[in-house]
């Protein structure tokens, strides 16, 4: 190990002598051209001018959540992946800040008039990491190889709307009769079953990231976790994964704007007390997704920075079970929620919301408006009209009333919040709520196999659209865990995937969110939250993606 | 011997087969399923529960899994679907031993110093200030000594580093809070166990001949004081050598202890039993070789062997 080290550091050292030499002989030739630090000179000195390019810019050092999960953005792809992705993949568009598009790895695109053909025109200096030029193949691939069922590929639903998808995952069509068309190297062609309003925001899903051709295959079991084939088009590249320890990126020496860190380590900590404590100490200089007594902490210091992240927390009614079949108590249940109560309990870095979709999700058609503007307030508490309605619905002041059990998965404040839920239904309706915590993955599985009678339930967006929310409670969706089937909502939800005016669409989508939350009371959301960071303040520049998290990539170092 | 020895292999094998057979068993009882998780949607989940084999019998699943450790095959990850159990193993196993051989050194050479100092002390008021501090030592739960150590010695006064093994620095404050209760609990039977050796026959008999205290010491009396000594080591050695995930998780040591609780609560089944029958072998192996060391040094027990 440590010689490993020693050596990186020789060779860092000669590519710096090289880098001075190439530079001096380029300051006697008098070209005068001044772009010799980026890329001109990683291509000239290969290599070696890159590592010495990456080691005299500071390196960055987070502590990150335990990996799980491949970084073959085909695979079975978790916490960890997101950020490798982030860092090192460059998919065909990116989001700036406001969620607005930006050309990425496509310089440009265009659709046709229904929004079913859409072509993407790939920039002719994307470059992979070891300096081959990245390809509509390469996008290519990532698609083909997510399409084998054996795959395990978490988000290759995100490519149904794609001709043929479907039926080459479920092997009734061959993944080569797929709707990708390539027809040169720097062209990629979808054709879609229908017109899909959103397509854009599917791009930032995994199975749309591109994948070398040269080592990603399904074949080559492992190639993910090799740094030696894992090839990144990003700012960065995977340097070096010492599995369960760390995972190291250093800066792809051929990508076009070259960002100030040279290295990132993620060092993979799993209690929240070593990773505070490394902070502390310096041997970590960002803290992501911290416990919220940080804010206290904290306060005040300027070490403290939050990001706000597309998700919403809600109550799940299983309208299949009583007494939830019976819309009157479902309402009850919601307008007794006081939203500021929990927050009270929980910290400030959540937010109350009443809308399935964010409060702070930002409006495609009225720009500089967030879905809390334009949704309003939908769920108000009111105690007397709680009372009112499950009188009505036969058990006044709570007497008669079934058996309730509300359950939540045993992790972070969820105990907090299922508490004051419980105290408020107590005190407003008379009922008596039993608390089931359950470890995660069991939680899930009883959810999903529809056996809870009311529960905790979250979403966090993939995509910056509405319908990766909205899409959930659509009659037949795998994720519509309680078999909600509303005809109004689903002609709606269908017609507003080919609506490809941006304010009829989004008058279309309030309209489904208003049955789902307040005619229907499926759900009755209770708050968003924020990612609390802890910075080390000499880093600066950094800024939230528009679904959670921090982009680094234009962060710089301040002594 | 050979035939004690034998035996002693033959009942550690039937033991890891029970062992097995209850793992396996009490993991498949586990609610929730390993591929289950918020991405992961109905059809797909079938056709993952088919590559692993998971809507197969229960008892041809076991017999599979039987098969297949006799040929050396713990079977793949099912979090970690490019990463076999045994690679797992092999990784996790290397922090977690050289965390275990430093706190093992460290055990036998302050427990013991710490027991005899104990033992030797005349006055009983120093006598008295040992033995509460190594009560303290069996009592306070390692928990508690690792977040103490890491509040007082890294984050106040910055001595040590507290993430990770990469320099011999790293290894002190881990190493101690792993130590603390074996420490005290060797330095305890060391005391214990010298003054009931300085009180033999043999003992006075050998000062009397005029030979050098030192030699007393070590030779008539340490050679017998430290029988119980091994004995407690045997389990000791295994318990430090699993790991502890407190300590791993606390100072971030990718060993096999945090590993294997990770597994658990991710519903890894093979990595939980791939574990699991390596630990319960090292535990195995570890008792037979303390009995054997014990042989060893005490003649009588060679002779009724």
């Amino acid at each position: 190990m440590k010689i490993k080290r020693d050596n990186v550091k020789r060779w860092a050292a000669l590519g710096l002598a090289l880098a001075t030499a190439v530079a001096a002989l380029a300051a006697c030739g008098g070209s005068g051209t001044k772009t010799a630090d980026t890329t001109a000179a990683a291509a000239a000195g290969g290599e070696t001018t890159a590592a010495a390019a990456a080691a005299e810019k500071p390196t960055v050092i987070f502590a990150s959540q335990p990996e799980n999960g491949e970084y073959d953005p085909s695979g079975a792809t978790a916490y960890v992946y997101f950020d490798y992705q982030t860092n090192c993949l460059e998919g065909l568009i990116d989001y700036n800040e406001q969620g607005g598009y930006e050309p990425a790895a496509a310089e440009s695109w265009e659709a046709n008039d229904d929004g079913t053909v859409w072509t993407f025109h790939l920039r002719e200096d994307g470059y992979w990491s070891d300096g081959s030029k990245v390809t509509s193949a390469d996008f290519l691939n990532t698609i083909k190889r997510a399409l084998d069922p054996a795959k395990g590929s978490w988000y290759v639903d995100g490519l149904f709307v794609i001709k043929g998808t479907e039926d080459a995952f479920n092997e009734t069509a061959s993944v080569d009769d797929i709707g990708v068309e390539c027809p040169d190297d720097y062209t990629l062609v979808f054709h879609l079953n229908a017109p899909c309003a959103y397509f854009l925001d599917y791009l930032r899903l995994p199975t749309y990231m591109p994948s070398n051709v040269k080592y990603a295959s399904n074949e080559n079991v492992g190639w993910d976790q090799d740094p030696a084939q894992n090839l990144g088009n990003g700012p960065y590249h995977m340097a070096a994964h010492e599995p369960g320890e760390s995972i190291t990126y250093t800066l792809n020496p051929y990508y076009r704007k070259q960002p100030a860190f040279g290295t990132i380590v993620l060092k993979f900590m799993a209690d929240e007390q070593a990773m505070v404590s490394a902070y502390k100490t310096g041997e970590v200089d960002v803290y992501g997704n911290a416990p919220y007594y940080i804010l206290e902490q904290y306060a005040g210091k300027p070490d403290l920075d939050e990001s706000p992240v597309m998700v919403t927390n809600y109550v799940l009614f299983n309208i299949n079970q009583a007494p939830f079949d019976d819309v009157r108590v479902r309402e009850a249940f919601s307008l007794a929620v006081s939203r500021q109560g929990i927050i009270d309990v929980i910290g400030s870095n959540h937010t109350t919301d009443t809308s399935f979709i964010p409060a702070t999700f930002p409006s495609k058609a009225n720009t500089g408006k967030t879905w809390g503007d334009l949704a309003g307030i939908l769920l108000e508490e009111n105690a007397a009209k709680a009372q009112q309605l499950l009188a009505d619905a036969g058990y006044p002041g709570g007497a008669g009333l079934p058996e309730l059990t509300y359950t939540y998965p045993s992790m972070g404040n969820e105990a907090d919040v299922a508490q004051t839920l419980q105290q408020q239904w107590k005190e407003v309706l008379g009922a008596d709520v039993k608390l089931n915590a359950m470890e995660y993955e069991v939680y899930v599985d009883e959810r999903r196999a529809g056996k809870l009678q009311f529960a905790r339930m979250q979403w966090t967006g993939d995509f910056l659209d509405p319908a990766t929310w909205l899409d959930m409670y659509r009659t037949g969706n795998a994720q519509n865990d309680v078999d909600w089937s509303n005809s109004e909502y689903d002609s709606i939800m269908t017609a507003s995937m080919s609506e490809m005016d941006p304010a009829k669409r989004e008058e279309m989508l309030l309209e489904a969110e208003r049955i789902l939350v307040t005619e229907d009371h499926i759900i009755c959301p209770l708050f968003n939250s924020s990612y609390i960071y802890l910075i080390n303040p000499k880093l600066t520049g950094h800024w939230n993606h528009p679904l959670g998290g921090k982009i680094w990539k234009d962060a710089v170092v301040v002594q | 011997m050979l035939r004690y020895v034998l035996k002693r292999l033959g009942v550690g094998l039937l033991t890891l087969l029970v062992l097995t057979t209850i793992t396996f068993f009490m993991t498949k009882a586990m609610p929730g399923s390993p591929l289950q998780s918020k991405n992961v949607t109905g059809a797909l989940l079938e056709k993952m529960e088919e590559k692993y084999g998971l809507n197969k019998p229960v008892i041809q699943q076991y017999a599979t899994y039987l098969v297949n450790i006799l040929s050396g095959d713990l079977g793949i990850s099912y979090k970690k679907p490019s990463t076999t159990v045994s690679d797992l193993i092999r990784k996790t196993f290397g922090p977690t031993l050289r965390l275990g051989l430093v706190t093992l050194a460290l055990t036998l050479v302050l427990g013991v110093i710490a027991g005899i100092a104990m033992a030797r002390a005349k006055s009983n008021f120093v006598k008295g200030l040992w033995l509460s501090g190594l009560t303290l030592g069996v009592s306070v739960p390692n928990f508690i000594v690792a977040l103490l150590l890491l509040v007082i010695f890294g984050v106040q006064l910055r001595f040590f580093p507290i993430l990770g093994l990469s320099t011999p620095m790293h290894y002190v404050l881990p190493a101690l809070a792993q130590g603390f209760y074996p420490i005290s609990a060797v330095a305890r039977l060391t005391q214990t166990s010298y003054e009931d050796v300085m009180k033999q026959d043999y003992v006075t008999f050998a000062k009397a001949k005029g030979i050098h205290p030192f030699t007393v010491m070590i030779r008539h009396v340490l050679r017998n004081a430290l029988l119980p000594v091994i004995t407690y080591m045997g389990p000791t050695v295994a318990f430090l050598l699993t790991g502890s995930v407190v300590i791993e998780n606390l100072y971030t040591i990718p060993g096999m202890g945090r590993e294997f609780v990770y597994a658990i609560s991710n519903h890894d089944y093979t990595v939980v039993m791939g574990m699991t029958i390596f630990m319960g072998a090292l535990i195995i192996v570890c008792t037979i070789t303390a009995d054997l060391l014990c042989a060893l040094v005490d003649p009588r027990m060679r002779k009724t062997l």
